[in-house]
């Protein structure tokens, strides 16, 4: 394992990097920390507005003490992408001192959670443990574009799918089991049942991580590009010059997946603000936050979305062989189609058990979303620069969700009625508008899996 | 896997037909010491297409590697992929079939990211190849220069 980089009489080097093949186990190993970083994810975003609510938040407050997410994941990950280009540590690597610190961060903010006594605590919490888990996120991406060839990085991305679903659902399994199990409360008001979740969370979130740094060496440069990095080295600033520029240089075919990513995430977002509502309205006849109904429905809401998350773990390594047969761009469009479909019937259903039916669609859209854009975005940017474009993907994904934040209110008072059915019906639209703008992007031509290209003929003498 | 990257300042179709023209490639291609014979030089470039030519060391010219190939994909100017069989290279078995993907990116204003993805190679054989490349890509771009500066003596 090498890189090395030659300066040529023009601006421009050749990089070179040897990448050695992996085995499943070893790509599942690499990945095996992306599952701790997300279960935390997953009890930040179910078990987070709980804690607020049982320290006395009132529902007006809880859009802007959930500000967080969207703020730390906008400025925090470009910045650690920039950062990482431009790191190397021989003991440490290149994107794991990130995602060890950010994993460090997420453990003890998951551990500290539950023995909050105020809201300002929790809030402040909040944008620790969001930062953490950007800081952890973010080169984990970089990480996979590092390590792999063209030829295993969707298995690569989809691994990071499969480990999204299944740490989400065992976030909401393990909030769901130990409710059950557990009785009691702290003196805060938040039950024990609560707190054994959030350890089991920052257990995971390291433990996890741990496994994947000890099991998996980063790529080292050679001294030429070592030398190259420290030259270019300048913190901050630098930082925030190479995220500038790398906006100017994106490849047009990125700048069209941002038109892809503006109404898939705003559609997402909405789903996930009106989906128990919408099940309220639906199913169980009520819109009263306050009903006993509408406590079943947020319940049952709990059980569609674990369902969503378990398909995104079944259909994430099955999507490879899509993306490997037919390209990222068609496969993603066509599950972000499914997703479409099933979120316009979703609403009109009365029964509750039918729900999990249409909401297989979100599951595999999900899977695609959070693996296979990337297999797309990787190839027409410059290995240099995987961490800063990959920060810049995210500021794609968290700058429509603030723009929700900031319109949504209007559409769907004025727009959607106030129906929060619609605003599902509403999702879907987008989804499928997505879906179309996928069609736009030119994808270079399909790289095959090395294993399908080994069994073919050789050229013949 | 061998994974080469250099940027040029040159439109995609230009570093494309340097690529894959007979008597473009024949001009730039071969590591240090070495050349392509133009002669041995042959290109069906379609899908399915064979590939053929010999490099010979400058100083040695019984010291010959040949490279068989068919192109399994060939979409001008976005990417072609070639299975190989390369002969008389101590390094490489000719009896395991290397794959050669050569990518070409569109990348800022009219510049071309290129990328190539060779192997599989056994390690100590990867670090030769790779300081291969690098020598290539530095012809290549004299070549795409050169070229250049060619162009506009024959558009008079």
């Amino acid at each position: 394992m090498s890189t090395s980089l030659t300066q040529s009489r023009t601006t421009h080097a050749t990089i070179v990097r040897e990448k050695p093949l992996m085995n499943m186990r070893q790509i599942l190993l690499m990945n095996l920390g992306f599952f701790g970083i997300q279960y935390s994810f997953g009890m930040q975003q179910t078990a987070v507005n709980p804690i607020y609510n049982f320290l006395g938040a009132s529902p007006d407050e809880l859009p802007l003490l959930n500000l967080a997410g969207p703020i730390t994941g906008l400025f925090i990950q470009p910045l650690i992408g920039a950062l990482s280009d431009k790191t190397w540590s021989p003991r440490w690597g290149r994107r794991k001192p990130f995602f060890l610190i950010g994993a460090i961060g997420c453990s003890i903010c998951l551990f500290l959670f539950p023995f909050v006594a105020a809201v300002w605590m929790a809030a402040l919490l909040l944008w620790l443990l969001d930062a953490s888990n950007n800081t952890a996120m973010e080169p984990y991406r970089a990480f996979i574009a590092d390590r792999l060839p063209p030829q295993q990085l969707a298995k690569g991305f989809l691994a990071q799918s499969f480990f999204t679903g299944f740490g989400i659902t065992l976030a909401n399994i393990s909030l769901f089991v130990f409710q059950s199990l557990i009785t009691g409360a702290t003196s805060a008001g938040i039950p024990y049942w609560v707190v054994a979740s959030f350890i089991l969370g920052s257990v995971c979130s390291i433990g996890t991580v741990l496994v994947s740094v000890l099991s998996t060496p980063e790529l080292p440069p050679s001294p030429e590009e070592l030398a190259a990095i420290r030259e270019k080295k300048g913190g901050f600033g630098t930082a925030v010059r190479e995220i500038w520029e790398a906006i100017v240089e994106m490849p047009p075919q990125l700048r069209k997946l941002a038109l892809v990513y503006l109404f898939q995430w705003y559609a997402m977002v909405c789903y996930w603000q009106f989906v128990s509502l919408s099940i309220s309205q639906s199913v169980f006849g009520t819109t009263d936050t306050q009903s006993p109904a509408y406590a079943e429905a947020v319940s049952w809401t709990g059980l569609v979305n674990g369902w969503y998350n378990i398909v995104t773990f079944l259909v994430a390594f099955p999507l490879v062989a899509f993306a490997r047969q037919r390209g990222a761009k068609w496969v993603h469009s066509t599950c972000l189609l499914l997703a479409a479909a099933g979120l316009l019937v979703f609403p009109h259903l009365t029964n509750r058990y039918l729900l999990f039916i249409p909401i297989i669609g979100l599951g595999i859209a999900w899977a695609s979303i959070m693996g296979v854009p990337y297999i797309l975005a990787v190839r027409l940017i410059p290995s240099t620069r995987y961490g800063v474009y990959m920060g810049i993907i995210n500021m794609m994904i968290v700058v429509p969700m603030l723009i929700q934040t900031l319109t949504f209110g209007a559409i769907f008072d004025n727009l959607l009625g106030g129906n929060p059915n619609n605003a599902i019906t509403f999702a879907g639209i987008l989804l499928a508008i997505a879906a179309l703008a996928m069609t736009w992007i030119k994808e270079p031509p399909i790289v095959r899996d090395v294993d399908s290209v080994m069994a073919m003929p050789a050229g013949a003498h | 896997m061998v994974v080469v990257e250099r940027q040029f300042d040159y439109p995609r179709p230009d570093v494309f037909q340097a690529w894959t023209q007979p008597a473009e490639m024949a001009r730039w291609r071969g590591s240090l010491g070495w050349h392509v014979e133009p002669d041995t030089v042959t290109s069906d470039l379609r899908l399915g297409g064979r590939h053929h030519h010999v490099k010979v060391r400058d100083n040695d010219p019984t010291a010959r590697v040949t490279t068989d190939a068919v192109f399994t994909e060939f979409f001008d100017p976005d990417v072609f992929v070639a299975r190989q069989r390369i002969t008389g290279d101590p390094g490489i078995d000719p009896d395991v079939p290397l794959e050669l993907r050569v990518e070409f990116s569109k990348t800022g204003r009219d510049g071309t990211l290129l990328r190539i993805i060779q192997g599989p190679f056994e390690p100590d054989v990867a670090g030769q190849h790779s300081r291969g490349w690098e020598q290539e890509l530095d012809r290549l771009q004299t070549y795409l220069t050169e070229h250049e500066q060619r162009a506009p003596e024959v558009s008079r």
